[in-house]
């Protein structure tokens, strides 16, 4: 297992890993099961990256209630959670996959706030939240022009006053830090 | 050191200009946040934990505890007058409180709440007083192996108390500890699962977290579910309870608050499962049991008392042990944590003027509650009315600025909307996540204790310490009971359908 937990060996582990995770998720998705196809991810996962953790712990020194020995009882038990849900899952004994809601609204909404992380570092985090919140309140049917340019301007305000003058938080400046 | 010195250096902490008014504001955001459907107590406080980054620590654990408190109260304003619940808990304040709005009461239901949440807290708060001084005395004597099987009995207890799949609660925290397992070992100084990366060295930092998995997966959860129909609130009538009315629902307030304080101990329980048992208490002890569900003061009373002293309770293990009982107790571990704090008992030997303080903090809190919610539930209604659309975009806001705050790195930011993600996928499927915030927030007194018992006195310490080998047998047991008990549910279930299909 020693050849797994560093370099090529992880590299090549977690490859594997990841392909029988896939599959298994694939053909849960086209069994008789595939009523449950969301319900094994969670699962899926956590064995997948549990046994991924499992190999890298035998790069650790080995002693009497070493570093390993934790993490170790914790993979153990995952796995073995994991593998009864997934049982219930492959034979219908849990709940159904919820209704699927609007996915591509939430990616849509996840996509701005990974925006706004990079736009902070390149135009500072006052430039970046009053787009951030005009684009997201605009997004949710916010369609007033004085209420949105209102907020963002007031949590602008706010978060210098605040953060930047009362609490010395040395925010991303971005492109102003010549500025402010 | 005895009660009444030990009050006046807590008292002496709270009474300035800069304490009372860290006590009004906690209990505004309170009130208010716990009045927002969507933001529980635990997203609420994990939201200001940052803002309490450069007060010194009593002020920021006031701060804290005040909004602690003050959420129980809001979440039945909404509860009572839109039939939606601002916190979990306030959903069997509904039951009795949006009938009494139908019938023009509304009024009457908040009142009710007030006063019950109010006396309720302060039973709570005596409780804690009572309770947390003399356990956390003999605590001072327990061993690690003490520590450990009483860490996992906390956690054990919390997964077998949580609606819904026992299993997913037990993964969900087991994922919570394997998380607190990244980054440089306690005992050993190994660096562990950190692929070299120089930012993984401390872990995840505890708040980032939090807040991701509270607070930025409640917003993800409402995109998902994004209608654009935002609730409406009708006029209210402003008149309060008659005293003869208040009169008839002592004994119910008084009732539901021990039973709330008693429940609130125990870890996993929380302020829903007080709410709902105290509820069911009530109406089979009450002689108007019709009225329930069709708005009944005493039903209204039961609930609310039972939620507020609840948190008394829940923060006897937390300030006596260091164990959290809740998913809003673990939030306030992070706070002590980032104050360079550990709740137990070395804080009521070294930190007195803390402890003393938070609990002279929490009765103060109640009084202004009681104010405020006399005089400014017309003003709480208005703000509440803040449409979703400006709601959600502030509390993404307030979560990214919340997290790189807390030591002003970008990569605590990335772990805070990575968290988010994870927790909403977590509640998609019924995965809770406040076990996964007790696995992380526990892990380390876990891993510790259990590491430096068996170094000490070997494997064998577990069973030769009694009060460990009691603990860890109360705590297999809270965990195989509940499986038990679905198992046996679930053949009797089955039985008639197979007796069906033979003949």
């Amino acid at each position: 297992m020693e050849y797994f937990s560093e370099g090529r060996g992880l590299l090549l582990w977690a490859s594997l890993l990841g392909l029988a995770g896939a599959g298994f998720i694939v053909a849960i998705r086209f069994s008789k099961s595939k009523k449950y196809t969301g319900q094994s991810i969670i699962p899926t996962l956590m064995i997948v990256f549990s046994l991924l953790l499992w190999a890298v712990t035998y790069s650790f020194p080995t002693e009497e209630a070493g570093p390993a020995l934790i993490p170790r009882l914790w993979i153990f038990w995952i796995v073995f959670l994991s593998a009864t849900l997934l049982g219930f899952c492959m034979f219908g004994k849990t709940e159904k996959d919820p209704k699927r809601g609007r996915i591509g609204f939430l990616i849509i909404g996840i996509a701005l706030v990974i925006v706004y992380y990079y736009a902070m570092s390149y135009l500072g985090y006052f430039l970046s939240s009053f787009l951030f919140l005009a684009v997201m309140m605009y997004m949710l049917s916010c369609r007033k022009p004085l209420t949105i340019i209102l907020v963002c301007s007031g949590w602008v305000i706010f978060s210098y006053l605040i953060f930047y003058k009362l609490l010395y938080i040395q925010l991303p400046l971005g492109f102003m830090e010549n500025f402010i | 050191m005895d009660l009444i010195e030990s009050f006046t250096i807590g008292f002496s902490v709270i009474l300035g200009w800069k304490p009372l008014l860290i006590i009004v504001t906690g209990v505004i955001f309170g009130i208010l946040a716990g009045a927002m459907p969507g933001l529980s107590p635990s997203t609420a406080v994990a939201l200001l934990v940052p803002f309490s980054y450069t007060m010194s620590p009593a002020l920021a654990l006031i701060l804290l505890t005040s909004i602690y408190i003050a959420t129980n109260y809001g979440g039945s304003i909404t509860a009572v007058l839109i039939n939606t619940p601002g916190t979990p808990s306030a959903a069997v304040t509904a039951m009795d409180g949006y009938p009494l709005t139908q019938q023009g009461k509304a009024g009457k239901g908040l009142g009710t709440a007030l006063v019950a949440s109010t006396i309720g807290g302060a039973i709570g708060v005596a409780v804690l007083i009572l309770f947390a001084v003399p356990l956390a005395r003999v605590a001072l004597k327990f061993s690690p192996a003490d520590y450990f099987a009483l860490a996992l009995f906390g956690l054990a207890t919390v997964a077998s108390m949580s609606r819904g799949n026992v299993l997913k609660s037990m993964l969900a925290i087991l994922f919570g500890l394997l998380i607190k397992t990244v980054g440089i070992d306690p005992i050993s100084g190994v660096s562990r699962f950190t692929f070299d990366n120089d930012l993984l060295y401390d872990g995840f930092t505890l708040i980032p977290a939090l807040i991701g998995l509270f607070a930025v997966s409640v917003v993800f959860a409402k995109l998902e579910t994004w209608t654009g129909v935002s609730r409406v609130m009708d006029k209210i009538d402003n008149k309060l309870p008659s005293m003869s009315e208040f009169m008839k629902i002592k004994f119910t307030i008084l009732r539901s608050s021990i039973i709330g304080t008693i429940i609130g101990i125990f870890p996993g329980a929380g302020a829903t499962i007080a709410a709902f048992i105290s509820y069911d208490m009530s109406k089979r002890a009450s002689k108007e049991a019709e009225k329930f569900g069709h708005g009944s003061l005493e039903g209204v009373a039961a609930a609310e008392s039972a939620n507020s002293s609840s948190v008394g309770g829940a923060l006897v293990p937390l300030l006596a042990l260091g164990i959290p009982g809740s998913a809003t107790d673990a939030v306030l571990l992070g706070a002590f944590m980032l104050h360079d704090l550990v709740p137990g008992p070395m804080l009521f030997k070294n930190n007195p003027e803390i402890v003393y303080g938070i609990f002279s903090a929490l009765i103060v809190a109640n009084i202004v509650m009681l104010f405020l919610g006399l005089y400014g539930n017309r003003l709480f209604i208005k703000v509440v009315s803040v449409p979703e659309a400006i709601m959600y975009p502030l509390i993404l806001a307030i979560a990214i600025i919340g997290s790189f705050a807390v030591s002003g790195s970008m990569f605590d930011v990335a772990a805070c909307i990575g968290f988010g993600v994870v927790g909403w996928f977590f509640k998609r499927y019924g995965f809770p996540v406040a076990p996964v915030v007790l696995g992380i927030v526990l892990g380390k007194m876990v891993e510790e204790n259990f590491r430096r018992a068996v170094m000490m006195d070997g494997y064998g310490v577990f069973f030769r310490d009694k009060l460990a080998f009691i603990v860890l047998l109360v705590a297999l047991f809270s965990f195989v009971w509940p499986l038990y008990k679905a198992w046996r549910q679930h053949r009797q279930k089955m039985s008639p359908e197979k007796q069906m299909s033979k003949t």
